[in-house]
């Protein structure tokens, strides 16, 4: 040990006993203060002191999802960034995209994830599905051949789904901002 | 059989001796041969072995007969029968004991006066007092937050006026014929964290594949694990070691599959599939865990350079080693971005030291956030945090002196550690 | 509803939980990435021989005995010291004073209940002077710091009745694995994917299959979801036409190709599989001729003197050079990665690939069946796993000519180790190299290694080596010795013929992992020297 010891003698840089912060608590904290949120979204944390758990809510200002107010809860494990956010969306919707059970199909939240990555990226492709639903890879398929058949039509249904009623004799949940 | 002195003693220990009791042409100047450094490794060095798998048998195996005497070994996991075929020290007998016991009594049983100790525990259950006492910490994981967690303590526990605060971190791992070993000195050379965006996240599937487009046998086995298991049992987790969970799961993918065409799901697939299994041979575990011991030995005696300080090894074309120093990477959230003392008077209010920081030219700091380990102190967004965090701003700096403040900005590498003074 | 009713109600499948065996080795057989079944069997239908029961041999059989070899025997004279319980894991305490080969024996044989051994405690020199053949009875021997006459007439017998030998050596820091092979013909080599896509010979029926995809009249979602192997094989066509047949062959004209490809993306429309076929463009650029070393395969002295006597492998690369002669291309491996497309085209494609491989066995086999009649050799002898899998690795098959220790030490290499010793990236692994000859050459004068011997004679053992430096590296290397390799010497009898136990761990995993791709033929065992530097932790593989 004797050569280490030495070496550490010689390069000494200020090193004092440093606090015992996760490397993935100061990751969250250093990401959730860059985040760069447009007016439409905000986040809400249940409990403040808690930063690797939180929700985030769009309310798209334009587009077919114009109106509504979503809710995802964010759940962010001690292995970040090895590993993503788990992201689910608290409310049944009628959406290519997303499933009744609120999985989310976007790619970095899964197969794409990579630790350069970090929740701003997250926010923005989340806020991307309400603006351009993608019917060409869904979740729910029934809703994307909806789309991919007649824009119109689906669009009455979102609409219609948005505010809580059935599409399709399937019930959705009431979204729309208050 | 003593280990006192007298000729048993230089017996047993031959083979070793001759590397203690002279240096060669590539041994380090402060290497003092002979007495002294045989007694720090025989009766002074303490060694932390994290792990009792696959390469921790190995580990305190190896180390035991290196001739270090104070070994510590911990593991939460309980011995299973597919362990067998390569943790050694393990027999049918022991399946459902802890590993961490069962390698330490065996160890004990085989080697005479060295003295194993066992912690059925996760690393998370012990402080810094613990992780203080030990000399060298040898990790044989397979999880990447466990060796992200041991970095950064150990990282965090490095004080300048104690070199022996500097616990070198000897981390292997190992893939089929793949594995790697690296030396990880805190504070002078590169840290685990530094390499995270190296390492390839766990394998997922999209989701959208799953639900409507499945292709590959894994595709089927995700869509009941991630899908179907949650809206089937919804207050229910998954045990992936639950037979019984593994069976529903394989009967749920092979439906799919064959409503799909889909050949080659079955229950080995299903279990690699959701417990991410990582398919591991002896001979490699053998590799690394001797490199991870033989840099342990060189570090702890000086008889010779250890590793500068990572050895890549692949082992399935022929044998090849690629060994490297892998860069301090100045963005690292552990070892990243510059430590400072910071002289504060007692009058000041934490809104002092956020207007200190914005003049500091050299930073360029505008929005900082600050923490402790106690918490947030205070955060510029979004601002529902920041209205939680706004009362500290009249909260005295006398309350945090002698701590160490770690502040981030969009301006900084990664973070900035201010130890008040 | 809890998880017993939906278990039983829905889906029983019984039986389908692995037995213990598969438990226990589970983590070796997954998913064919290690060595599967068929190696598992051969792991298991093989015995080794062990020469000396020391601290590298058991560490070497350790990692034998765990994955389930079928038996192993070492063979050892000499009784267990108090050096000895120091630094071999398999022995205790209680074995001092007792044989080293049934003791470390009795103790490895703890680990696993499957495996047989058996501890001889016989002189190797005894044992080759009275019965020869009892060291041809082995799949393989292992050697670990045997005398050098020793090595030499071991490995002459093991060379001329074609068993693979490996001989390891240790001391201090530094150690070597010499692996001496007969002929060794590998099939399965476990490349990292098998990906043979035939975008540039597409057969019939994958050209039937792109053609009946018009890519400007099905609708956008139908457009997105194009396998990218479709998109490649119409670009290439297209480019084909104008471009007298020829591929891309430059980084313009390669650009140019990709540009053109992208231009029939649907606007609008996030496109995935143009996004794969974008990134899998290269493959498009490559021929899909026989591959080099395949076809220099086809040169080998063993296909011109085939015989009734040759082994299955080269009957197998026969009918190869006859299939590649009629087509141009190899067997199809019958394999598709993953693309983004829906499931039914992908089964549909999946199916197409699947049906050529196995039309391409089938002819293999025909063709095999006209060759081997001619030389009266039955069929039975190949299996159709067998054919199926020589088919689908036919790109990727390996011959690795072995040479034996006993030319290597009459006539050396010299041409080798004067260029890798004048080479930096490579000196610092020769001049080990050269440091084992002179011990080697030192223990056969004084029957002992250099630096095995009490501290104060140290000095004397490093001048007599010395006096054998200068005339050795000059013979080897054609020149004065550098600093490395005399540094290295002195490292080498500094260990002074010593098992570290790290090193003994280091090599005997090495050891044995290139054992058992010998024994499974599975996997690029190392061609034929291994020089182990634990100073530097690095390790270095030379051909002699």
């Amino acid at each position: 040990m004797i050569k280490i010891w030495s070496m550490k003698k010689e390069a000494e840089n200020g090193q004092k006993k440093k606090p015992k912060t996760s490397a993935a608590q100061l990751r969250v904290q250093k990401d959730i203060t860059e985040l760069e949120l447009p007016s439409t979204m905000s986040t809400n944390f249940p409990n403040p002191s808690d930063l690797l758990n939180f929700e985030l809510i769009i309310q798209p200002d334009e587009g077919m999802y114009k109106g509504g107010s979503f809710k995802f809860t964010f759940n962010i494990s001690n292995n970040y960034p090895h590993e993503a956010p788990k992201v689910k969306l608290t409310q049944k919707i009628y959406h290519p995209n997303l499933d009744h059970q609120g999985n989310v199909c976007l790619n970095i939240l899964r197969e794409d994830w990579k630790p350069v990555l970090n929740l701003n990226a997250l926010v923005v492709g989340l806020q991307y599905l309400f603006l351009e639903p993608n019917a060409e890879d869904p979740l729910n398929k029934d809703a994307a051949n909806d789309l991919l058949r007649d824009r119109n039509q689906f669009k009455s249904w979102v609409a219609a789904s948005m505010s809580g009623k059935p599409v399709k004799g399937e019930p959705y949940d009431y979204v729309l901002a208050r | 059989m003593s280990h006192g002195n007298g000729q048993a003693h230089t017996q047993t220990h031959a083979h070793v001796d001759k590397v203690l009791e002279k240096g060669g042409p590539f041994t380090d100047e402060y290497f003092q041969a002979g007495k002294d450094v045989k007694k720090f490794l025989r009766e002074q060095c303490k060694v932390l072995i994290i792990g009792a798998g696959g390469l921790g048998c190995e580990i305190v195996a190896n180390l035991a007969l290196t001739g270090f005497s104070d070994l510590h070994i911990i593991d939460m996991d309980t011995i299973d029968v597919s362990n067998l075929n390569r943790q050694f020290l393990f027999r049918s007998s022991d399946v459902g004991k802890s590993k961490a016991v069962a390698a330490a009594d065996f160890v004990m049983k085989r080697i005479p006066n060295v003295k194993v100790t066992a912690h059925h525990n996760k690393i998370q259950d012990f402080g810094d007092d613990f992780y203080m006492q030990f000399n060298l910490v040898v990790c044989g994981l397979d999880s990447v937050e466990a060796r992200r967690w041991i970095n950064a303590t150990l990282y965090n526990m490095v004080d300048d006026d104690n070199p022996e605060s500097l616990k070198p971190l000897i981390d292997g791992g190992t893939e089929g014929f793949k594995g790697q070993s690296r030396v990880i000195l805190p504070t002078i050379s590169s840290c685990y964290e530094c390499s995270l965006d190296m390492l390839t996240p766990p394998t997922t599937f999209p989701i959208c594949t799953i639900a409507n487009t499945p292709r590959l046998p894994e595709h089927c086995i995700e869509w009941a694990s991630v899908l179907e298991w949650p809206k089937v049992f919804p207050s229910k987790k998954l045990d992936n070691d639950d037979p019984d969970h593994i069976e529903w799961l394989l009967n749920k993918s092979l439906t799919r599959a064959t409503e799909f065409n889909i050949e080659g799901v079955n229950w080995s697939l299903v279990q690699g599939v959701v417990k991410n299994i990582i398919p591991s041979v002896a001979s490699t575990n053998a590799i690394i865990a001797a490199s991870c011991c033989n840099e342990a030995f060189k570090i702890a005696t000086t008889t010779a350079a250890y590793l500068n300080n990572y050895m890549m090894f692949i082992g399935n074309e022929g044998v090849f080693t690629y060994t490297f120093e892998h860069q301090k990477r100045e963005s690292c959230v552990v070892c990243g971005g510059e430590t400072m003392d910071l002289e504060v008077k007692d009058e000041m209010i934490v809104e002092d030291l956020l207007e200190i920081l914005k003049q500091k030219a050299e930073f360029q700091v505008r929005k900082p956030s600050l923490s402790n380990d106690q918490g947030n102190i205070y955060l510029q967004y979004p601002p529902q945090l920041e209205e939680y965090t706004r009362q500290n701003l009249s909260k005295s700096l006398s309350d945090y002196k002698g701590q160490t403040i770690l502040v981030t900005d969009a301006n900084l590498p990664f973070k900035l550690s201010l130890r008040l003074v | 509803m809890d998880l017993e009713q939906i278990t039983s109600a829905e889906f029983k499948v019984t039986d389908q939980r692995p037995d213990h065996k598969t438990r226990r080795y589970d983590r070796q057989l997954r998913i064919s990435r290690l060595w599967a079944a068929a190696g598992q069997s051969a792991l298991e239908n093989a015995r080794v021989l062990v020469i000396n029961g020391s601290a590298t041999s058991s560490a070497t059989l350790k990692n034998l005995v765990l994955p389930g070899i079928g038996h192993f025997t070492v063979m050892d004279d000499q009784l267990v010291t108090d050096a000895d319980i120091g630094n071999n894991f398999f022995l205790e305490p209680e074995s001092v004073g007792k044989p080293r080969a049934t003791e470390t024996v009795r103790l490895l044989l703890e680990m696993n209940d499957s495996v047989q051994g058996e501890g001889l405690v016989k002189n190797p020199y005894h044992v080759l002077e009275t019965q020869p053949d009892f060291f041809t009875n082995f799949s393989a021997v292992i050697l670990h710091n045997t005398e050098t006459d020793l090595t030499l007439k071991l490995s002459d017998l093991a060379w001329s009745n074609h068993l693979p030998l490996f001989s390891m050596k240790t001391s201090g820091f530094y150690a070597s694995l010499r692996v001496q092979l007969p002929e060794q013909t590998i099939i399965d080599t476990h490349p990292d994917a098998i990906v043979d896509l035939r975008l540039n010979k597409p057969f019939e029926q994958l050209k039937k299959f792109v053609q009946s995809t018009d890519l400007n009249k099905v609708s956008d979602n139908d457009h997105a979801h194009i396998p990218y192997i479709v998109v490649l094989i119409k670009q290439l066509d297209e480019w084909k036409k104008s471009h007298d047949g020829a591929l891309p062959k430059n980084i313009t004209e390669k650009r140019e190709f990709k540009k053109v490809m992208d231009s029939h993306r649907r606007k609008g429309v996030d496109e995935q599989n143009f996004d794969e076929a974008q990134s899998q463009a290269y493959r498009a650029f490559q021929s899909n001729d026989i591959p080099h070393q395949v076809a220099e395969l086809y040169q080998d002295d063993s296909l011109k003197n085939l015989s009734k006597d040759s082994s299955p492998f080269w009957f197998l690369v026969a009918s190869l050079k006859v299939f590649s002669d009629r087509h141009g291309v190899l067997p199809h491996p019958g394999t598709l990665p993953d693309l983004h497309t829906d499931t039914q085209t992908y089964v549909h494609l999946q199916t197409i690939y699947k049906n050529k491989a196995r039309e391409d066995v089938e002819e293999l086999k025909s063709i095999l069946i006209g060759i081997i009649d001619k030389f009266s050799v039955s069929i039975n002898i190949f299996s159709d796993d067998l054919i199926g899998a020589f088919a689908k690795h036919s790109a990727f098959l390996k011959v690795i000519k072995g040479s034996s220790i006993g030319d290597e030490y009459t006539s050396p290499r010299r041409d080798v180790i004067s260029s890798g010793i004048s080479d930096e990236f490579t000196e610092s692994a020769y001049a080990i190299y050269v440091a084992f000859i002179i011990s080697d050459a030192f223990s056969e004068k004084y029957k002992r290694q250099p630096g095995d011997c009490k501290l104060e004679d140290f000095e004397n053992d490093v001048m007599r080596v010395n006096s054998e430096l200068e005339k050795v590296t000059k013979d080897l290397c054609g020149k004065e010795p550098s600093k490395v390799i005399s540094d290295s010497l002195l490292e080498l009898v500094r260990g002074g013929g010593s098992d570290l136990p790290n090193t003994a761990a280091f090599l005997g995993g090495l050891a044995s992992q290139e054992i058992i791709k010998v024994i499974t033929n599975q996997y690029i065992p190392i061609d034929n020297y291994c020089i182990i530097d634990l100073i530097k932790s690095t390790t270095s593989v030379l051909k002699m």
